[in-house]
C-alpha cells in the first residue's frame, strides 16, 4: 500500500511521492487500539477517577469507543481521503486495481455495494451463529448450554441487534442498492462517493461493538433495550447503543446517496415515469430511513445517557413508558425499512423471468410509497397491553389497512405472472417462496393487529414466528434471490441451476417446519426471552430446534454455493435474463467505467410485449469481460 | 501544488443543496424528539435555579448573530472577494466559539438538580446543541483552511454556502429548544 498526493476533487494528480504504508485496515485496528487506550485511560483515570479506579468504567468507555471508531474510520483511508483534502491538503488515495480494494476506503459504488454485501454477510453469519446457540439452549426445558440467564438473553440481543441493523437494514440498501442503483439510473458514479465511501466502514465497527458487549457485562433486553430493564441492566447495554449508533449512521448515509443518487444522477431519458422498481425501493425506505433513523438515534443517545451518567429519564422515577413510544415510532417503520426492498425486488424480477410487462406498474409503486407512509401511523400496536381501549383503536385501524397497499405487490405480480411463460430460474423461486412466506408473516400480522387477540399472545412465540416469517420470509429468501439474479452482473459467471434449486428447496422446508411450528408453541404459552420453560413443550421446541440448526446449514451451503459460483462459475453472456433495466445493457462485470457513453433511455424497462431496447444508444463498455 | 478546482455545473450545485437539505431535514427529527421528552418527562416545568442566559438565551443570540456574517461571507465568495470572504468567516468562528461556550457552560457549572426531570433534560439538550455546534465549527474550519490555500472561488464556494445552511439549522435548532426549554 502506498498513499500519493492528489488534489481536492481527487482527480489526476499534479505529483506524486509515495511511501510505504500498513494495509489500511491493519492501521484502521492499530489507530482505533491507540486511540481507546489514549482515551478511556484520559476518562477514567484523570478527569472522571472513580473508587477503586476501574480501567474501564462507562463514561471511559463511550468516549474510548468513539474515540475508536473515528481513529478507525481514519485509518482505513478516511484521513488521507477525505479529512486532510477537507482543510486543504492535497494527498492522494492509490487504490490498487486487485482484492486489496475491498479492504480500504474506496469512492467506486461496486466496490462500495460489494464490501457492504460482505459486511452484511459476516453479520448474517455471526448473528446467524448465536441463533444456533440459542436454539441448542432451547432444545432442553432447563439451562444447558448457556451457565446462566442473562448469557442466553445477551445472545438473544447480540442475534436480534446484529440482524436487524447490519443484514436487515444494510444487506438490499446497503449492498445491493450502492451497486446496483447508478448502473440502474445510467450513471457512473454515485452521488455522494466520498460520503458513501465513509458509510461502510462504519458497519464492521458497528457489528463488532454489539458482538463485543458481553466484554462489558451481560444485558437482558434483547433489540427492543426496553426500560427500565435496560437502566437496571451490567454495563453489556453501553455497546449496544453505540454499535447500533454506528450502524444507523451508515445507513442514514447511504439513505442521502442513494436518494440524491436517483434524483440527480438519472440518464438522460429516464423520467419519473421510468424509474425502475428496484430504485423506487431504495427511493421509499431511503426516505423512511432520513425520518426514523435519527429518531432512534437520539432514542438510544437517551438510554446512553441513562445508562452511563446516570440519568434516570426512563427509570422507575422517571417514565418508562416514554421509551417504549420513542423506541416503537422507529421500531415498526424499521421493518418496513427490511421488506419494503423485497416488494420492490418481486416486482424488480419477476417481469423478467416471464418476459412479461410489469402489470400495473404505477399501482406497484403507489403500493411502495403507502406502504412507507402508513408504516409511520402503525408503531404503537406493539404496546396494546399498555394502553386502553380507545387508544388501541386508531393503531389496529392503520395496522390492518396497511395490509391493503402491500396487497398491491401481490395484485401487480400476480398480474404480471397471468399466462407469463415464466422461467422457474432459482431467482423465481426464491421470490415465489418468499412472496409465500411473507404471506404467512403478513397474514398473522392482520391476526395480531387485533387486540383481542393480542392481548392474548403478546411477548409468547407467535410473535416471534410472526416477524420471522416477514423478515427471513420476504427480506431474506429476497436477498438470495437477489445474489443469484445480480451475480453474473458482478461476476459475469453463472451459478449451479440444479444446487440454487435444491439448496432453496431445502432451506424452505426448513425455514417452514421450524417457523411454523413457533406459532403453535405460541399458542401453547410458549414465552419469549426465557432459556428455561415447562415440560410439556419440549417436544416441539426440539424440533423446531432440528430445523433450525437445518435452515441455519442450508444458508453457509447457499453462500459456499455463490462463493463457488463467483469464482469457478461457468462464463456467461452480459445479459443471461434477457432483461431491459440498464444494468444489463453494459458488461458483466462492468468495465473502468460502467457506461463508456451514457445511455438515452427512449422507453420503459419493463414493456415485454416487444424486443425493443429501452435504450437508443449502445453502451457496452469497451473494457474486456472481466475487468473491474 | 495543483491549484486548479473544477467549477460545480447548476446541476452539481442543485444536488449538493438537495443532499444537504436532506441531511438537515433528518437532524431535524432529534430536536423534534428533545421537544417531545421535554414534554413527557418533564412537563412545563422551569427549574427556578436554572440560568436563563447561560446554557439559553446568550447562544441562541450569538448563533443568530453569527449567521449574519457568515452570510456576508457566502456574498462576497461570490463575487470573488476571498479577502472579505475569509475576515467573515474568522469573525463567525470566533463568535462560533463564544456561543458554544455559553452553550455547554451547563455542562460545567449548573446550580439546578441535574437528575430531576427539567435538570436532566436541559443538560442532554445543552449537550446535543452543543455537539451539532461542534460539527458547525468543524466545517466553518474546514472552509477557512481551504480558503486560505486559494481552493475556494467565485466558481467554486460550495462549501462556504454549506456553512452558511448548517450555520442557520443550527442557529434556528438551538433556538427552537430554547424556546421549548424556557417559554412553553
Amino acid at each position: 500500500m502506498s498513499s500519493i498526493a492528489t488534489d481536492l476533487l481527487g482527480d489526476s494528480p499534479s505529483q506524486t511521492h509515495r511511501r510505504p504504508m500498513l494495509p489500511p485496515v491493519v492501521r484502521g485496528l492499530i489507530w482505533a487500539l491507540i486511540a481507546f487506550l489514549v482515551f478511556n485511560t484520559l476518562i477514567s483515570e484523570v478527569l472522571d477517577r472513580m473508587p477503586y479506579h476501574p480501567f474501564v468504567t462507562r463514561a471511559s468507555v463511550t468516549v474510548g469507543w468513539v474515540a475508536a471508531v473515528c481513529a478507525w474510520l481514519l485509518g482505513v483511508g478516511v484521513w488521507e481521503g477525505v479529512v486532510k483534502p477537507s482543510f486543504g491538503f492535497p494527498t492522494l488515495w492509490e487504490t490498487p486495481t486487485d482484492w486489496r480494494k475491498y479492504f480500504m476506503y474506496s469512492t467506486d459504488h461496486r466496490v462500495i455495494g460489494l464490501q457492504y454485501i460482505f459486511s452484511s454477510i459476516g453479520g448474517f453469519m455471526i448473528a446467524g451463529f448465536a441463533a444456533m446457540l440459542m436454539r441448542l439452549e432451547l432444545m432442553n426445558q432447563n439451562l444447558w448450554v448457556f451457565s446462566n440467564p442473562g448469557a442466553y438473553l445477551s445472545t438473544v440481543g447480540i442475534h436480534g441487534t446484529v440482524m436487524m441493523f447490519s443484514v436487515g437494514t444494510v444487506g438490499l440498501v446497503g449492498g445491493f442498492g450502492n451497486y446496483l442503483i447508478p448502473l440502474m439510473v445510467g450513471s457512473n458514479k454515485s452521488a455522494f462517493p466520498r460520503m458513501s465511501g465513509i458509510s461502510q466502514w462504519l458497519v464492521p465497527a458497528g457489528i463488532a461493538t454489539v458482538v463485543l458487549s458481553p466484554v462489558l457485562g451481560q444485558w437482558t433486553t434483547g433489540w427492543r433495550g426496553y426500560e427500565p430493564l435496560a437502566s437496571q441492566d451490567p454495563a453489556g447495554i453501553v455497546f449496544y447503543y453505540l454499535g447500533v449508533f454506528a450502524l444507523t449512521t451508515s445507513s442514514l448515509m447511504v439513505a442521502i446517496n442513494l436518494t440524491a443518487t436517483i434524483l440527480f444522477k438519472r440518464a438522460p431519458g429516464l423520467t419519473w415515469n421510468r424509474i425502475p422498481m428496484f430504485a423506487w425501493g431504495m427511493l421509499t425506505v431511503s426516505l423512511l430511513n432520513l425520518i426514523w433513523l435519527p429518531e432512534i438515534q437520539m432514542a438510544f443517545l437517551l438510554g446512553l445517557l441513562g445508562a452511563v451518567i446516570p440519568f434516570p429519564f426512563f427509570t422507575q422515577v422517571g417514565s418508562p413508558l416514554t421509551y417504549l413510544e420513542v423506541f416503537w415510532l422507529f421500531g415498526h417503520p424499521e421493518v418496513y425499512i427490511v421488506v419494503v426492498p423485497a416488494f420492490a425486488l418481486w416486482q424488480e424480477i419477476l417481469p423478467v423471468m416471464g418476459q412479461k410487462s410489469l402489470f400495473a406498474r404505477q399501482w406497484g409503486i403507489i403500493g411502495l410509497v403507502f406502504v412507507m407512509i402508513l408504516s409511520g401511523m402503525v408503531w404503537a400496536h406493539h404496546m396494546f397491553t399498555n394502553m386502553s381501549n380507545s387508544q388501541m383503536l386508531p393503531f389496529s385501524f392503520f395496522t390492518e389497512i396497511i395490509s391493503i397497499p402491500t396487497g398491491f405487490a401481490y395484485l401487480v405480480v400476480i398480474g404480471t405472472l397471468w399466462k407469463a411463460r415464466l422461467r422457474l430460474t432459482t431467482p423465481t423461486l426464491l421470490i415465489l417462496m418468499s412472496m409465500f412466506n411473507f404471506l404467512i408473516g403478513g397474514v398473522t400480522g392482520v391476526l395480531l393487529a387485533d387486540p383481542v387477540v393480542n392481548l392474548q399472545v403478546h411477548d409468547s412465540f407467535f410473535v416471534v414466528a410472526h416477524f420471522h416469517y416477514t423478515i427471513i420470509g420476504a427480506m431474506i429468501f429476497s436477498w438470495f434471490a437477489a445474489f443469484y439474479y445480480w451475480l453474473p452482473k458482478f461476476t459475469g459467471r453463472m451459478y449451479s441451476e440444479r444446487w440454487g434449486k435444491v439448496l432453496s428447496v431445502w432451506i424452505f422446508i426448513a425455514f417452514n417446519v421450524a417457523f411454523l411450528q413457533m406459532f403453535l408453541l405460541g399458542l401453547h404459552g410458549m414465552n419469549r426471552w426465557v432459556p428455561v420453560y415447562p415440560a410439556y413443550l419440549q417436544p416441539m421446541n426440539f424440533q423446531v430446534s432440528l430445523f433450525a440448526i437445518l435452515l441455519g446449514i442450508g444458508f453457509v451451503l447457499h453462500f459456499l454455493h455463490i462463493a463457488w459460483m463467483w469464482w469457478h462459475g461457468p462464463r456467461v453472456e452480459e445479459n443471461p435474463w434477457r432483461s431491459k433495466t440498464l444494468e444489463w445493457q453494459t458488461a458483466s462485470p462492468p468495465g473502468e467505467e460502467n457506461f463508456t457513453t451514457i445511455p438515452t433511455v427512449v422507453r420503459g424497462f419493463y414493456d415485454y410485449s416487444d424486443d425493443r431496447s429501452a435504450v437508443a444508444v449502445d453502451v457496452h463498455s469497451d473494457a474486456p469481460k472481466g475487468a473491474r | 501544488m495543483d491549484d486548479v478546482i473544477e467549477p460545480l455545473t447548476p446541476k452539481e450545485l442543485r444536488k449538493n443543496r438537495f443532499g444537504l437539505l436532506l441531511f438537515v431535514t433528518s437532524q431535524l427529527v432529534p430536536t423534534f424528539v428533545l421537544i417531545n421528552v421535554r414534554f413527557m418527562l418533564a412537563d412545563d416545568d422551569v427549574s427556578a435555579q436554572a440560568d436563563p442566559l447561560l446554557g439559553g438565551l446568550l447562544p441562541v443570540l450569538l448563533f443568530l448573530l453569527g449567521a449574519v456574517p457568515v452570510w456576508r461571507a457566502v456574498r462576497f465568495a461570490a463575487v470573488g472577494s476571498t479577502d472579505r470572504m475569509r475576515r467573515q468567516l474568522a469573525l463567525a468562528g470566533v463568535v462560533g466559539v463564544v456561543g458554544l461556550i455559553t452553550q455547554i457552560w451547563p455542562l460545567i457549572h449548573h446550580r439546578y438538580d441535574a437528575l430531576a426531570p427539567f435538570g436532566e433534560v436541559h443538560l442532554a439538550s445543552v449537550g446535543v446543541g452543543g455537539f451539532f455546534t461542534l460539527v458547525t465549527l468543524i466545517l466553518l474550519y474546514s472552509v477557512i483552511a481551504r480558503a486560505g490555500r486559494g481552493q475556494v472561488g467565485p466558481e467554486h464556494y460550495w462549501g462556504v454556502e454549506a456553512t452558511g445552511f448548517v450555520w442557520s439549522f443550527n442557529a434556528v435548532s438551538w433556538l427552537a429548544i430554547y424556546i421549548v426549554m424556557f417559554w412553553l
